[in-house]
C-alpha cells in the first residue's frame, strides 16, 4: 500500500468511525439499536438498501464476470430490479405495518406461539450467518489481494471494524455507512463509466462493438453448454430473484422507516439506484476486457474479481486505483454490518426477548442481549473466516439465497396473504425448505466436484416449490379446528387489514 | 394462536369503514398481484430463452444482441411498474384516510 492509498483508506475509515461515534451518542434504546428508531426517510433508506445489497460481489464480481464471460455474467445483476419490484409489491408495506425489529415479528403477528417465532429466528440466524461467512471470507481474500496484506490481518481488521460499527452505532451507524457507501460507489462507477466512454468517443455501444469484433459473438450473446447446466443456472436465477424477498438483512431495512409510504419510497429509490448502477456495469465490464485484456484479468484472479481495480489503475493510475480499492473496502464493511444487525436482532429480540423471556425482557435487557449477540456474531464470523480461507465459499452464498427463498419466502407470503395458513404449515414449510436446500447443496458438485451424486448445485428450483407444496398441503390437510379455527380467522382478518392498510 | 393484531384494533372504526378498508385491502392485493405477474412474465423468458435457445443471440446494432436489449428492458419495466404502483398505492392511501375520517361520524 503506497502513501496515497494509505491516506484515502485512512480518511474513509475515519469517516465511518465518525458516523459510528455520532450514532452511538444518539442511539439510546433497543429500537434505536435494532431499527435506527424507525426514523429514516424513504430516500435515505432506499440508499441504505442499495448499500446493504450491493456487495463486493456485485461491484467487483459482476464486472469481472462480464469481462470474462460476456452476457452470462449479467444474469448475476439483471434480476436485482425485478427482485426489488416484487419486494415493493408484496412485502415492503406489510413488513413495515406488521414488523417491529425482525422478520419473525411479522409471523408472530398472526401466530404468536414460540415455535413459529423460533423457526423464523433460526432460519434468520442460519441464512445471515452463512451469508456473513461467505462475505467475510470473500472480503478478506479481496482485501488481501487489494492491499497486499496477510489474510489473518485482513480478517481481523474487517472483523474489528464491523464489531465497532454494529456494537456501538447499531442500525443507525450501519444505515449511514451504507448510505455513504452507496454514494461513493456510484461516484466511482460513474467515473469509470465516463472514462471508458471517453475511450470510445462517448459512444455507449463502443465497448460492446469492440468485444464483438475482437472476441466474436460469444462475447455479447448468451452462451449455453448442457441442459443440466442450463437448469442449474435457471435455478440460480430463481433463487436470486426470490431469495431477496426472504433475506433478513435486506428485509429488516424496511423496519427503519416510520410508515408504509416511506417503505414504498425506500424500495422505489433503491430500484432507481440499482438501475443507474447496473446499467453502467456492462460497459465497464467490456471496457475492462478491452483495456486491461482478458488474459491479464484472469491472471490476477480466475473469476475476474479484480477487473474493476485493474481497470481503475489502467484508466486513472494509482490515485483511481486507491479510491476504488478503498470504496470496495467500505462496500464490504457496509454489507457485513447489515448482516450482523440481522443476526443480533434475531438472537436478542426473538430468541432471548420473546422465546426465552416470553416477552417479559426489559428494553434495557434486550439491548444488552443485542450487544452481546453482536459481539458473539462478529467473533464467530472472524473465527470461521480464519478457518475457512481455502474453502469453497460460492456454495455458502447460494445456500443463503436458496434457504431465504425456500424457507422464509413461502412462510412470509402465505402468512400475510393466505387465509388458510396455519402455524404448523409455517413450521413444516420452513423445515422442508431448509433441509432440502442444504441436502441438495451438500450432494451437488459445488461441494463434491464433478463426481457428485447430483448434477446441479443450485437448489431453489427444487426446494422452493417443495417448501410451498408442503406448506399448502399441511395447511389443507391439518387445518385448525373449533375455537382455534375461529380465532385464527379473526386474527387473519385483522392482520390482513393492518398489513395492507396500516389500520389496526 | 393469538389475537395479537386484533387486540390492537381501536373501537372507533365503524362497521362501514371496516368494509371500506377490507375493499381497499382487496384492491391493493389485486394491484400487487397483477403487477407481480406482469414483471415475472416479462422477466423469466430472459433466462429461459438465453439458457435454452438461440433466440436472443442475434446482433441488432453495434455489438448489442437481443439478449442485452431484453436485459436492459427489465430495468425500464421494473421502474415503470414501480412508478405506476406508487401512484396507485397513493390513491389507495387517500381512500384509507377518507374511510377513517368518516368513521367516527358513522360509528
Amino acid at each position: 500500500m503506497d502513501a496515497v492509498s494509505a491516506v484515502i483508506f485512512t480518511v474513509l475509515v475515519l469517516i465511518t468511525l465518525g458516523i459510528t461515534y455520532v450514532a452511538a451518542r444518539r442511539s439510546k434504546s433497543a429500537a434505536d439499536h435494532f431499527v435506527a428508531g424507525g426514523q429514516l426517510s424513504g430516500r435515505q433508506n432506499g440508499l441504505a438498501i442499495a448499500g446493504d445489497y450491493i456487495s463486493a460481489a456485485s461491484f467487483l464480481g459482476v464486472t469481472g464476470a462480464i469481462a470474462l464471460g460476456g452476457f452470462n455474467g449479467f444474469y448475476l445483476a439483471v434480476f436485482v430490479p425485478v427482485a426489488y419490484l416484487l419486494t415493493l409489491l408484496l412485502v415492503a408495506e406489510p413488513l413495515r405495518n406488521l414488523g417491529r425489529f425482525t422478520l419473525a415479528d411479522v409471523l408472530a403477528a398472526r401466530f404468536s406461539g414460540r415455535a413459529v417465532r423460533s423457526s423464523m429466528a433460526v432460519t434468520t440466524v442460519v441464512v445471515s450467518t452463512v451469508y456473513l461467512i461467505a462475505q467475510f471470507v470473500g472480503a478478506a481474500l479481496l482485501v488481501t489481494a487489494l492491499f497486499d496484506i496477510d489474510y489473518t490481518a485482513a480478517v481481523l481488521v474487517i472483523g474489528g471494524l464491523t464489531t465497532v460499527y454494529t456494537l456501538l452505532g447499531g442500525m443507525l451507524a450501519t444505515s449511514w455507512i451504507q448510505i455513504v457507501k452507496t454514494g461513493l460507489m456510484l461516484a466511482c462507477t460513474v467515473t469509470l463509466f465516463v472514462l471508458i466512454l471517453n475511450k470510445y468517443d462517448f459512444n455507449p455501444l463502443g465497448a460492446f462493438n469492440d468485444a464483438l469484433h475482437t472476441v466474436g459473438q460469444q462475447a455479447v450473446a448468451p452462451t449455453r453448454t448442457t441442459a443440466l447446466a442450463g437448469f442449474d443456472q435457471l435455478s440460480m436465477v430463481v433463487g436470486l430473484v426470490l431469495g431477496v424477498l426472504g433475506l433478513p438483512h435486506v428485509m429488516i431495512r424496511f423496519l427503519t422507516v416510520p410508515d408504509a409510504r416511506a417503505a414504498r419510497s425506500s424500495a422505489v429509490t433503491a430500484i432507481w439506484v440499482f438501475a443507474a448502477f447496473y446499467l453502467m456495469i456492462p460497459v465497464i465490464g467490456y471496457g475492462a476486457a478491452q483495456l486491461v485484456g482478458r488474459d491479464g484479468i484472469a491472471a490476477k484472479h480466475p473469476a475476474g474479481n479484480l477487473a474493476v481495480v485493474q481497470l481503475a489503475e489502467t484508466l486513472g493510475g494509482n490515485l483511481l486505483l486507491a479510491v476504488v480499492a478503498a470504496v470496495a473496502f467500505v462496500t464490504i464493511l457496509a454489507v457485513l454490518s447489515g448482516l450482523v444487525m440481522a443476526v443480533s436482532g434475531a438472537i436478542a429480540h426473538d430468541l432471548y426477548g420473546q422465546v426465552l423471556k416470553r416477552g417479559a425482557a426489559t428494553a434495557r435487557g434486550e439491548l444488552t442481549a443485542a450487544r452481546l449477540a453482536t459481539l458473539v456474531t462478529c467473533a464467530v464470523g472472524v473465527v470461521i473466516a480464519l478457518a475457512a480461507e481455502r474453502q469453497n465459499i460460492a456454495f455458502l452464498a447460494s445456500l443463503a439465497f436458496a434457504v431465504a427463498a425456500s424457507a422464509n419466502l413461502p412462510a412470509l407470503l402465505l402468512t400475510i396473504y393466505w387465509r388458510r395458513m396455519t402455524a404448523r404449515a409455517v413450521i413444516s414449510g420452513m423445515a422442508v425448505g431448509l433441509v432440502t436446500s442444504l441436502t441438495i447443496i451438500l450432494l451437488g458438485p459445488a461441494v463434491n466436484g464433478p463426481d457428485a451424486v447430483l448434477g446441479f448445485s443450485n437448489p431453489a428450483l427444487v426446494s422452493l416449490p417443495l417448501s410451498l407444496l408442503v406448506s399448502v398441503l399441511v395447511a389443507l390437510l391439518l387445518p385448525d379446528r373449533g375455537k382455534a379455527a375461529d380465532t385464527g380467522q379473526s386474527t387473519f382478518r385483522a392482520l390482513r387489514l393492518k398489513a395492507l392498510t396500516g389500520v389496526s | 394462536m393469538t389475537q395479537e393484531v386484533q387486540q390492537e384494533k381501536p373501537d372507533v372504526i365503524s362497521a362501514g369503514a371496516m368494509t371500506s378498508l377490507d375493499t381497499i385491502a382487496a384492491q391493493r392485493i389485486g394491484i400487487a398481484l397483477r403487477f407481480s405477474a406482469v414483471m415475472c412474465l416479462f422477466f423469466f423468458p430472459l433466462p429461459l430463452l438465453g439458457l435454452f435457445t438461440s433466440a436472443l443471440d442475434g446482433v441488432v446494432v453495434g455489438g448489442l444482441t437481443w439478449a442485452w436489449i431484453y436485459a436492459f428492458a427489465q430495468f425500464a419495466v421494473a421502474l415503470l411498474l414501480a412508478t405506476r404502483y406508487t401512484a396507485s398505492a397513493a390513491r389507495l392511501d387517500a381512500k384509507i384516510t377518507e374511510a377513517l375520517r368518516q368513521s367516527p361520524k358513522k360509528g
